[in-house]
């Protein structure tokens, strides 16, 4: 009897020990750079789907039944996921993934951030992130950044894969680099182009794409007439080539410019893995966005 | 008028406080979260003509932060204005704790919460005004609750059971002060079993059941008569929001169901039902359709009530929302109550993620 029950513990610690970390990340791009560094090691879903806007979830209970099973939380930060993320992780009871624990990275702690609010802010802004754009993670130059926090977070969950968890990041880091030098050298830079939403910022940065304006006349308010009749004028004179929208926003505004622009494009964009059919991991996404917002040729 | 005058000193103070702790070493940063909701109205109506015109229906402080490594703190003072009778004091506003409560935060598995809180019974008790479906809170509810809901000083516990979907099960023991409620017996416990399951049907569709029990029971040696009070509850909420195109169109469809059982000195037994719509037509525009009937296991003295009210909302953020609402109340052998009401519904401040 003693037997089986050593056994029996024996195969408790064995599957233990090569136990999968289980994590959960808010979007689906933090999901993919967790699943490039951690292999087989890790389980990962994100909470947020592609076609999401990660700002407006709804704390589902579903949230918190998966929340409550995590070992580890990978979220953005900078006030992206306030509305909902606090009351699920509150919901989950699970200590190890509140924030400064453990089993919580924030990524945007540790990231060179852009729109960072100096002056005094207030609601009537709109739905400003005075901490930074919280959405670098369409930065390939960023991607990184957050590829080697998750390659050292994962190092303090198995420090027996600490070399596996590197060499996956090293190999991550050399073959973006390589593909971020092609991508530079594919897009036109200086062009003029209009969003709809600030989510595609740090792209434009890291590109040398001017966006020129966004068709909310502030974050989280819908375009109004009197700024889309602004928009137009813009357009014309600032010679705008293209408006790319999110898709999860509508386009319909977008449409009804290029009635008054006839040789404006417009692009709708995915800006998630997971955001369109093809966009399988960040390469593609970025592949994506590249081919759609960074080349003009014959796009007029 | 002096409370209000206290409450304010108090808040101002406060703010001194975090001010002068700022300029010496820790900044804000452990200041609570603080945010005001106020409800604003416009009402017409049939009945009570006097409460017509404009008035705060209420103002909700809320105050939230972690204490320490261990619990977290949430207070709402609500501040409403009186619906006396005595028309020299049927404006006078009346301060009122509404949930001041610690719970745990270093607990694994479980949430046990103490201070004075919302009964954790069905699915709209422990709602809010200003987070409430409808301007008012429903007749069934204020029925089997009173004007306020089921808000009592105890101790709760809660925890998610290990089933392979979410499914949360509440133990709370209360102190009964709710005359609606409980006959008065202030030093007995009544006690509270809430039993709350959701199922994601797809990823664009949830169905949540809940039931909810509540049991009170003193033996008075003044009357030496039993008082008891047993209460029990079920509610469902289907909702669909789809993934793509998620924040212009949702749809939800709730029920609930509450009957109470009070007796001993009184004996008051009666139940009722609410069931209501929400279509999202837009991005900022909602529509609702709501009815109710108070009338189920009742009392035969007990006449039968049937409510039924529509409201169009406009929301422009998180933060504001306007909403008209029209209600009819059909209490039997009285005339109808008709009335209609324009909220303003404001938000300062911090404004923390609502329930789902």
């Amino acid at each position: 009897m003693i037997k089986y029950i050593i056994l029996f513990l024996m195969m408790g610690y064995s599957f233990s020990a090569y136990s999968k970390i289980k994590i959960f990340t808010t979007t689906s791009n933090l999901a993919d750079i967790v699943r490039i560094i951690g292999g087989d090691e890790v389980s990962v879903e994100s909470l947020c789907k592609g076609i999401q806007d990660p700002h407006y979830l709804e704390a589902k209970p579903s949230y918190t039944f998966k929340l409550s099973k995590a070992d580890l939380l990978v979220s953005i930060g900078l006030g992206l996921e306030e509305g909902w993320l606090p009351l699920v992780i509150r919901g989950s009871r699970n200590p190890n993934i509140r924030e400064g624990e453990k089993g919580r990275l924030v990524a945007s702690r540790a990231i060179n951030l852009l729109e960072i609010e100096t002056s005094s802010i207030s609601r009537s802004q709109g739905d400003v992130h005075p901490g930074g754009n919280p959405h670098f993670m369409l930065s390939p130059q960023r991607a990184i950044e957050v590829a080697q926090l998750i390659y050292l977070k994962l190092s303090d969950f198995n420090s027996a894969k600490k070399s596996v968890f590197h060499q996956r990041f090293k190999n991550f880091e050399s073959k973006l680099n390589k593909k971020i030098k092609e991508w530079k050298g594919r897009i036109e830079k200086g062009k003029n182009v209009i969003s709809y939403h600030k989510t595609l910022t740090y792209f434009y940065n890291d590109f040398g794409i001017n966006n020129v304006d966004v068709l909310e006349p502030k974050p989280g308010i819908p375009p109004s007439a009197s700024h889309i009749l602004k928009i137009i004028s813009k357009i014309k004179k600032e010679n705008v080539k293209k408006i790319v929208i999110e898709n999860y926003f509508d386009d319909t505004i977008a449409k009804r410019i290029k009635k008054d622009v006839s040789d404006v494009q417009i692009v709708v964009v995915p800006v998630a893995v997971g955001g369109k059919d093809g966009i399988i991991d960040i390469f593609s996404l970025y592949e994506y966005l590249v081919s759609n917002i960074g080349t003009f040729n014959g796009s007029i | 008028m002096k409370i209000t005058l206290l409450i304010t000193l108090l808040i101002t103070s406060m703010a001194a406080n975090g001010q002068s702790l700022s300029s010496l070493s820790r900044g804000n940063k452990f200041n609570p979260a603080i945010g005001l909701n106020a409800l604003t109205l416009f009402k017409n109506g049939s009945r009570d003509s006097d409460q017509d015109g404009f008035s705060i229906q209420e103002l909700e402080l809320q105050f939230s932060s972690d204490v320490d490594a261990y619990f977290r703190a949430e207070a709402t003072i609500g501040l409403h204005q009186e619906e006396s009778e005595d028309s020299e004091h049927s404006h006078e506003f009346k301060v009122e704790p509404e949930e001041i409560f610690v719970e745990t935060i270093s607990l694994s598995k479980v949430t046990i919460k103490i201070g004075k809180f919302y009964a954790d019974f069905g699915k709209y008790n422990s709602v809010h005004s200003h987070a409430l479906p409808f301007i008012y809170r429903g007749k069934v509810q204020e029925s089997m609750f009173g004007e306020e809901g089921l808000a009592e000083v105890g101790l709760g516990a809660s925890f998610l059971a290990p089933l392979g979907w979410f499914s949360e099960i509440s133990v709370q023991g209360l102190q009964p002060t709710n005359e609606t409620v409980f006959v008065d017996s202030h030093h007995k416990t009544a006690y509270l079993l809430k039993w709350k399951n959701l199922w994601d049907l797809s990823d664009s569709m949830t169905l949540e059941v809940g039931v909810s029990g509540l049991a009170f029971s003193n033996h008075s040696h003044e009357t030496n008569v039993d008082e008891k009070t047993s209460m029990y509850g079920s509610d469902f909420t289907f909702k669909w929001r789809p993934v793509k195109d998620g924040k212009s169109s949702s749809f939800v469809w709730s029920t609930e169901f509450i009957h109470r059982n009070k007796s001993g000195s009184t004996n008051d037994k009666n139940g009722g039902v609410t069931s209501f719509f929400r279509y999202q037509m837009s991005e900022r525009w909602y529509t609702q359709l709501q009815y109710e009937f108070l009338g189920i296991g009742k009392d035969k003295s007990v006449n039968d009530l049937n409510a039924y009210s529509a409201l169009v909302a406009f929301i422009p953020t998180e933060f504001s929302s306007i909403r008209l609402q029209y209600d009819s109340i059909h209490n039997a052998g009285d005339k109808p109550e008709k009335k209609i009401t324009l909220q303003l519904n404001t938000s300062l401040g911090a404004h923390p993620a609502h329930v789902y």
